[in-house]
């Protein structure tokens, strides 16, 4: 049943990726819903099975781009493990929290991305409108991702109340 | 104590390998430039028959939305109007867009009409996730003679190439990505450059001589070297070109002719060896 929702999370997020995403374009920048997912994994189930659903969406991700592969499951595998070991010692409900979270794994997941992209693929990227960009799509990200935790806590609790995830 | 050491220690070595997977995919990407791999021919099966399902919902209903709302607003002195009229202004909202529709393919296959290459459409059913590099995916692949380094094109110009293929579906890596490269030349002036993306939307031409007399406004075209993009294929025209007294090159910014944000019809230019049924 976990792996059932899991997979509709994963269709649903990745139809916002791919489809929807424009609309959510703020001057170019989109939001990057994976990225919120692995955090919201972290935040709310095991680390483990957060690394792992940050590994499974990110290589998706990586699969539907173009010579991609391996840098966003390497990422969010890493920030949904990261998130799910501090979790454990940061109040995880806290709104401040959340955001900080956010950011930080925005940046963490920029970080990964250009150093792969600049030093592993010699590809021509200019550092600083890079990391404007980055910025921008932290403070997005930070935004958004109360409300998509908020969702999806109430969805987990509609459905799964006291079963599947609180076991996780 | 014992038990819990142990579960902290499998968690790690499970999250470590993979880690480890990631690294040796990218390892394996950034060494082999080949064919999508079996698991980017498995996501792109499963995942764009969704995206093209969702893709022509969403911008069918966004259409026909938006053609009732303008509508609404254009009229809104006549508000009293009564309820039948309400319903035929919204069926013929519904064939607005038909019409819309039948316009930009008349476009399209004007163009394929009038040029002598073997043109086959194709609609844009995703985009990329990452949002940091420019890719489409189209609802053309292999079964339609569609193949690597294909050009892409609409009638307004030059869009891109095919990068990957599987049977129903392409990617398309579009000009505005940094890993993209046309050689081009300015139309006026023949000086000849090599057009790159920068990820913000326009191109950037490189490697163009320093006694160019290029100036704002002119157009760029692929100059047919490389062996990809045909001669001809308008890209973009000069926005801006920046001054230099000193160096061997000087750079000016291409503003691409199609509208590379908003792109729903393509044509791929399929070799003359391939054709398709289309022409």
């Amino acid at each position: 049943m976990f792996i059932l929702a899991v997979t509709f999370l994963g269709i649903v997020v990745f139809l916002l990726e791919t489809v929807v995403i424009d609309f959510f374009a703020i001057g170019g920048i989109k939001p990057d819903f994976i990225l919120i997912v692995s955090i919201y994994s972290g935040l709310c189930l095991n680390k483990n099975t957060a690394a792992g659903i940050g590994f499974a969406f990110g290589l998706i991700q990586d699969a539907l781009s173009f010579k991609f592969m391996g840098i966003n499951s390497f990422s969010k595998c890493l920030i949904g493990f990261l998130v799910g070991s501090l979790r454990e010692k940061i109040l995880s409900e806290n709104l401040i929290v959340q955001y900080l979270f956010t950011f930080i794994a925005t940046f963490l997941n920029g970080l990964i991305l250009i150093f792969t992209l600049k030093g592993l693929l010699s590809m021509e990227i200019e550092t600083l409108s890079f990391f404007w960009s980055l910025l921008i799509q932290g403070i997005y990200n930070s935004l958004l991702a109360p409300p998509i935790f908020l969702l999806l806590n109430k969805i987990r609790r509609l459905y799964y109340r006291s079963s599947v995830f609180n076991k996780l | 104590m014992l038990k819990k050491d142990s579960k902290k220690r499998h968690g790690i070595i499970i999250v470590s390998t993979l880690l480890v997977i990631s690294f040796l995919f990218l390892t394996a990407t950034i060494k082999l430039w080949q064919p999508p791999s079996l698991v980017e021919s498995i996501v792109i099966t499963v995942v764009s028959p969704f995206q093209e399902l969702v893709s022509k919902t969403i911008n069918g209903t966004a259409r026909i939305w938006n053609n009732y709302f303008f509508l609404i607003n254009t009229q809104e002195e006549n508000y009293q109007l009564r309820e039948e009229i309400e319903k035929l202004k919204f069926q013929n909202n519904s064939l607005i867009e038909k019409l819309n529709g039948f316009k930009r393919l008349d476009k399209l296959y004007d163009f394929i009409n009038t040029s002598d290459m073997n043109l086959l459409p194709a609609d844009v059913v995703g985009f990329d996730s990452t949002g940091w590099v420019k890719i489409i995916v189209i609802n053309k692949g292999l079964n339609s003679f569609v193949k690597k380094d294909m050009s892409v094109v609409t009638y307004s110009g030059l869009v891109g190439r095919i990068v990957q293929s599987t049977s129903k579906y392409s990617k398309v890596l579009l000009i505005t990505d940094p890993r993209s490269a046309v050689d081009s030349m300015i139309q006026r002036t023949r000086d000849r450059g090599i057009v790159v993306g920068n990820n913000n939307g326009i191109c950037e031409m490189k490697y163009l001589s320093i006694d160019s007399d290029v100036r704002e406004g002119d157009a760029v075209i692929s100059s047919g070297l490389g062996g990809i993009f045909q001669k001809g294929f308008l890209i973009g025209t000069v926005s801006k070109v920046y001054e230099k007294k000193t160096g061997l090159f000087r750079r000016v910014d291409v503003t691409p002719s199609s509208d590379i944000s908003r792109l729903e019809e393509l044509l791929v230019v399929i070799s003359p060896f391939d054709k398709p049924e289309t022409k």
